[in-house]
């Protein structure tokens, strides 16, 4: 299996999410300890704080991060509250879509680790 | 023919074993492949004298004691020394602690220096981090340069520098894992001893690579793991002048360490077995031995002209691959084992994972040294390091994978 897919070279090196959010409603924010990179999430919620407007993310990380990174922020764009917190390790994986090697599952899963951070300051 | 690379690798079952998919092996600086005859020493023991050291009185227990101290001779004929100046540890790690609590507690006092250098492995940093806290010592370091990757001593106030900020104890990386350089130990040892210090040296990365002699560095103590040496894993080397090693208190304590035991208190035996608490690894040292046995057959000094060649080789091809910026110095005799890069673009993660798709293997973050990559103001580089079975074939697989993924990733 090529870890390294047209798609995903493509997203890593092309993120359409990859931005800081000055003024965001919530964050999550995890270490890569595999490698010492930093990733975080940015939520902006509606009116109503129901449901996620904009997602974006931050921070430096490799091909597999920034790519799975940048399809989380696009997959719960618009989603409630309540799917954020249903959103499952097993759901990350299906998302990406392309299985890594053992060694580099903790990149594909840190998007869903600052998700995780992020939802328990809810 | 080439004695060593290509035509050496029978010696090494691995490379038959895997010889189904592409096998490249450039991660030794990790661990080194083990040849048959290490095996063999070790299964032999298992297989035929299977009985503990230092105790039994049958001809079996006898049979295993002396190939277990005989290893001691044969380190001391690798790195020069006596053989009841070897002690057996379970890696460069564990010897380091040891010299930390029990040789660092003996001579360090409140306000005393250690020196340290920039480029260390973190098994000769943060033990003394732990023991400064400790005793409440000050913790200095020689910095290195960034661009030449040497570390930067001034000669001629190096003596006084030692004196003024009270530095007892000065511990060294031989050569570093990460930008290979090799350091003038035996220069800055001189100057060490005028001061009145200890030298102890980390030769952990070194001692596979080049003719080493103890004497010669002018350590007063040496320390190294047997599996980056051909040898198992679970096995090291602390030596050590026996003058410090007989002044030192025991680490660990317990069985075969004792002289004699009464209820209330004990009196320990002499060095080496002093510091050799419970029962050792007595076949990883026969296969440490047999390790060393093997590589002095070879010759110390053929082996760094061939890694000398295959390095310098591939400083030249990977200096073409585009965005590239190797570590280092680029003066072949003053690296040893390793070259470490970034490929801008590229995050060292996805170096690694993207020729390990090749069957290449190399070794990717910060290589247990974070502080050295702080000041390269990177978090991890790609590192190839290379041994007596590779050759110009690994080095241009490397090449050519790496130019695949240039192109890959569209750069």
């Amino acid at each position: 299996m090529n870890m390294y897919r047209e798609d995903i070279i493509e997203r890593s090196r092309f993120p359409r999410f990859k931005r800081e959010m000055k003024a965001s409603d919530l964050q999550g924010e995890v270490l890569n300890e595999l490698c010492g990179d930093e990733l975080t999430l940015y939520f902006s919620f509606d009116e109503k704080k129901e449901r996620v407007i904009k997602l974006t993310f931050g921070g430096q990380g490799c091909a597999l991060v920034t790519a799975a990174a940048d399809m989380l922020c696009e997959y719960l764009g618009g989603k409630t509250k309540k799917e954020l917190v249903d959103f499952s390790a097993a759901d990350m994986l299906k998302l990406y879509g392309n299985p890594p090697s053992p060694s580099r599952l903790k990149c594909v899963l840190l998007p869903y680790e600052a998700l995780r951070r992020a939802v328990a300051g809810l | 023919m080439k004695k060593l690379g290509i035509s050496i690798r029978k010696d090494f079952p691995i490379f038959a074993r895997r010889s189904g998919a592409p096998f490249v092996y450039l991660d030794s600086g990790a661990t080194s492949l083990k040849p048959t005859r290490v095996l063999d020493a070790m299964n032999e023991y298992h297989e035929s004298y299977s009985a503990n050291v230092s105790r039994g009185v049958y001809e079996m227990a006898e049979q295993a004691t002396n190939a277990y101290e005989d290893v001691r001779a044969t380190t001391s004929h690798f790195i020069g020394g006596k053989p009841e100046e070897v002690v057996f540890v379970r890696n460069a790690t564990e010897a380091m602690n040891l010299l930390v609590a029990s040789f660092g507690g003996l001579i360090l006092r409140e306000g005393d220096g250690v020196l340290l250098s920039e480029m260390e492995h973190h098994a000769n940093l943060i033990p003394w981090q732990q023991l400064a806290k400790q005793k409440k010592c000050i913790l200095h370091f020689l910095p290195f340069n960034i661009e030449t990757g040497e570390l930067e001593w001034d000669k001629e106030a190096f003596s006084s520098f030692l004196k003024e900020r009270k530095i007892k104890i000065v511990s060294l990386i031989h050569s570093s894992n990460v930008l290979g350089t090799i350091n003038p130990i035996k220069e800055i040892a001189e100057h060490v001893h005028e001061a009145g210090a200890y030298m102890i040296v980390d030769a952990a990365q070194s001692i596979t690579h080049m003719p080493i002699d103890v004497k010669d560095l002018g350590a007063d103590f040496l320390v190294f793991s047997g599996h980056k040496l051909l040898g198992p894993t679970g096995i090291g080397v602390l030596w050590g002048r026996y003058e410090l090693l007989d002044r030192m208190q025991p680490y660990q304590s317990g069985g075969e360490m004792i002289q004699d035991v009464n209820l209330k208190t004990s009196t320990f035996a002499d060095p080496p077995h002093r510091f050799e608490a419970g029962t050792p690894h007595i076949a990883g040292a026969i296969g440490l031995g047999e390790a060393m046995r093997y590589m002095q057959e070879i010759g110390m000094q053929t082996i760094r002209d061939h890694e000398k060649e295959l390095l310098a080789y591939a400083w030249e091809k990977l200096s073409h691959i585009k965005g590239i910026h190797l570590f280092g110095p680029n003066d072949i005799e003053k690296r040893s084992g390793v070259i470490s890069f970034v490929i801008n673009g590229i995050h060292p993660h996805d170096v690694g994972s993207f020729v390990a798709q090749d069957g290449i293997m190399i070794r990717v973050g910060d290589h247990c040294a974070k502080p050295l990559h702080k000041k390269l103001g990177i978090t991890a580089s790609s590192r190839v390091s290379v041994s007596i079975y590779n050759d110009h074939d690994d080095i241009d697989a490397l090449s050519l994978s790496l130019e695949k993924m240039i192109k890959a990733f569209g750069l």
